[in-house]
């Protein structure tokens, strides 16, 4: 097994138009998605992320965001899982999908691996 | 098997409270197991929003949401209503707009910090304190937010305190007689209720540009009443806007007990809202009257078996498919005895007499007779095309089946859109024994707008006829 992490992306108004029921029913998704996955055994960690932050170069550090204008990293989770393949499909669930992509990467053991 | 399904059992603006046709399903036992030790299935106060989900007896009690997630449950919607209730009071109604959208923007936050950060330790307050940053932080609004900045820093406003004045003001404000009855139910849902859009518009049977047009004007209506005072009415108005706040709230209830979007038909979290709210004017002396009572009585009798009514898929059951077990007993007794509290004084609302329909509903066997000749009161206080089809449904189930009234009715203009209405007709001609004609209805039924677990069951009777 193999640590994975999804980077979670979206849209900054994606879900700006929720109403509190809404919103309410997505938070639940969210939560029970990872409940449902701890629960099989499999932890999920993470954390949020700044809406804003710099990117260091050099000398210089320029504003974030740092992926194409309007789309913003709203987060990252880490789980378990033996290769990409099994990890992308558990990530393949999760409700966030609605609102936006999630990238998909190992957390290399030894160094940067393909 | 029993074909008929639940069916609309409100009067007035909105189908169904529903009546379950109860066949003659009498076997269940109908007390839950453990239920003593049990936790009740929803909230009893405003703060109680952790514990759902905690009874011993293992079965999803009282609103049908399943047991995870528990620390956030019900929070935005409490929360959405209760933070814009506080703000508009301390910023004025003109200004609900920025209210609302701080609310939004709060809720935005928490959904991008919360899933990875966890959720903080007092929610409610973290949602407060960034609405408010929000509002302190408007450019837009810079002038009016300086001038009440003061009262928003104080430390009361934050407290996580009950805001039950703030939003029963709230709600008599949407409810407000200069408003169109229907966007007075509009603005009670959507800012008090926390319900979207489309939701709004499938509990008002409407469309959903519609809703959006009678918000917008309704708040421009706001805007240039900004000098009124947001508070509950004097006792003398009292009456008059009251009955605005309860068919909302019964609008409410109905759009958690028979939700037509989304996956989970059953949104317990909205019935338990309008009952929260309910509780809200019992609580309060002014608006403490018997038809409050019978209200709330209804709603809780209907609400016990708001879990029963879902499968572990979410698929909608059949009445003598459910469990009766799953019955809430807490609920149903409390429902009789607030039921036994409104019977006071001479005055008998409609609510009175479905809470009555309510009742029967919960009985072992259910008495169709009985439950016609409710409707038939009810219809005289309160007509309805609604309440006129489930009259004629209890009285197909009693035996006295009328085609020539069930057309009448799909001539009627309210219940074109309504997908209950072709259910029901599938639903008793196949039990007359016409499966041709049962299918047809039942696909036209399909064509309506309505929930997914809705149309799985119109699928799963469709396929019964053929």
């Amino acid at each position: 097994m193999a640590g994975y992490v999804g980077f979670l992306r979206g849209t900054e108004d994606a879900q700006t138009h929720l109403s509190p029921a809404e919103a309410q029913r997505t938070l639940e998704r969210y939560i029970e998605w990872s409940a449902s996955l701890a629960a099989a055994g499999n932890p999920v960690g993470g954390g949020g992320l700044s809406r804003r932050g710099r990117v260091v170069r050099g000398l210089d550090a320029t504003d974030g965001p740092f992926v194409e204008g309007t789309e913003i990293l709203g987060g990252f989770l880490t789980i378990e899982a033996t290769d990409l393949d099994e990890a992308e499909k558990i990530f393949s669930s999760h409700p966030h999908l609605d609102f936006g992509s999630i990238e998909v990467r190992k957390i290399g053991a030894q160094g940067c691996e393909p | 098997m029993d074909p008929a399904r639940p069916l609309a059992g409100g009067s007035g603006l909105r189908p169904p409270i529903s009546s379950l046709p109860a066949g003659t399903d009498s076997s269940g036992g109908s007390a839950r197991q453990g239920v003593d030790n049990s936790e009740p299935g929803w909230p009893l106060a405003p703060e109680a929003t952790l514990p759902r989900g905690t009874d011993s007896s293992g079965g999803s009690a009282g609103w049908g949401v399943d047991n995870s997630g528990q620390v956030v449950e019900q929070l935005f919607r409490h929360s959405a209503g209760r933070i814009t209730a506080t703000l508009v009071r301390v910023l004025g109604p003109a200004h609900l707009d920025l209210a609302e959208e701080a609310v939004q923007e709060a809720m935005v936050r928490a959904l991008q910090r919360w899933p990875f950060a966890g959720v903080p330790a007092n929610p409610r307050g973290w949602l407060f304190s960034v609405a408010r940053n929000h509002v302190l932080g408007s450019v837009r609004h810079g002038a009016v937010v300086r001038a009440k900045l003061p009262l928003l820093a104080t430390p009361e406003v934050v407290d996580d305190e009950p805001a039950g004045d703030d939003e029963l003001a709230l709600m008599f404000l949407c409810c407000h007689p200069e408003l169109p009855l229907v966007s007075q139910v509009a603005m009670t849902l959507r800012t008090v209720g926390g319900l979207g859009v489309n939701e709004i518009a499938t509990a008002l049977l409407t469309a959903p540009a519609t809703v959006a047009q009678r918000l917008v004007r309704a708040k421009k209506w706001l805007r240039t009443e900004a000098a009124r005072v947001v508070d509950v009415p004097r006792a003398d108005a009292l009456e008059s806007r009251l009955d605005a706040v309860l068919s909302v709230l019964y609008l409410l209830f109905n759009a958690g007990y028979d939700a037509v979007e989304g996956d989970r038909l059953v949104r317990g979290e909205l019935c338990a809202e309008a009952v929260r709210l309910c509780r809200l004017l019992c609580a309060d002396p002014r608006t403490d009257l018997p038809r409050v009572r019978a209200l709330l009585a209804l709603m809780l009798l209907h609400g016990s078996r708001l879990a029963a009514r879902t499968d572990d898929a979410g698929d909608l059951l059949l009445l003598a498919e459910q469990d009766r077990g799953r019955w809430d007993q807490r609920m149903i007794a409390e429902g009789v005895r607030v039921f036994g509290d409104s019977c006071v004084g001479v005055a008998k609302s409609a609510f009175h007499i479905e809470a009555a329909i309510a009742l029967c509903h919960v009985g072992v066997a259910t008495e169709w007779a009985r439950i016609v000749g409710l409707y038939d009161e009810l219809l005289t206080v309160k007509p309805s095309p609604v309440a006129a089809l489930n009259r004629a449904v209890a009285a197909a189930m009693a035996g006295d089946l009328d085609p020539a009234e069930l057309n009448r009715l799909r001539e009627e203009p309210a219940l074109r859109d309504y997908h209950l209405l072709p259910a029901a007709l599938g639903a008793l001609w196949l039990r007359a024994g016409e499966p041709r004609l049962a299918a047809e209805y039942y696909r036209e039924a399909l064509t309506k707008r309505c929930s997914a677990p809705a149309r799985r069951f119109l699928q799963r009777q469709l396929a019964l006829c053929l």
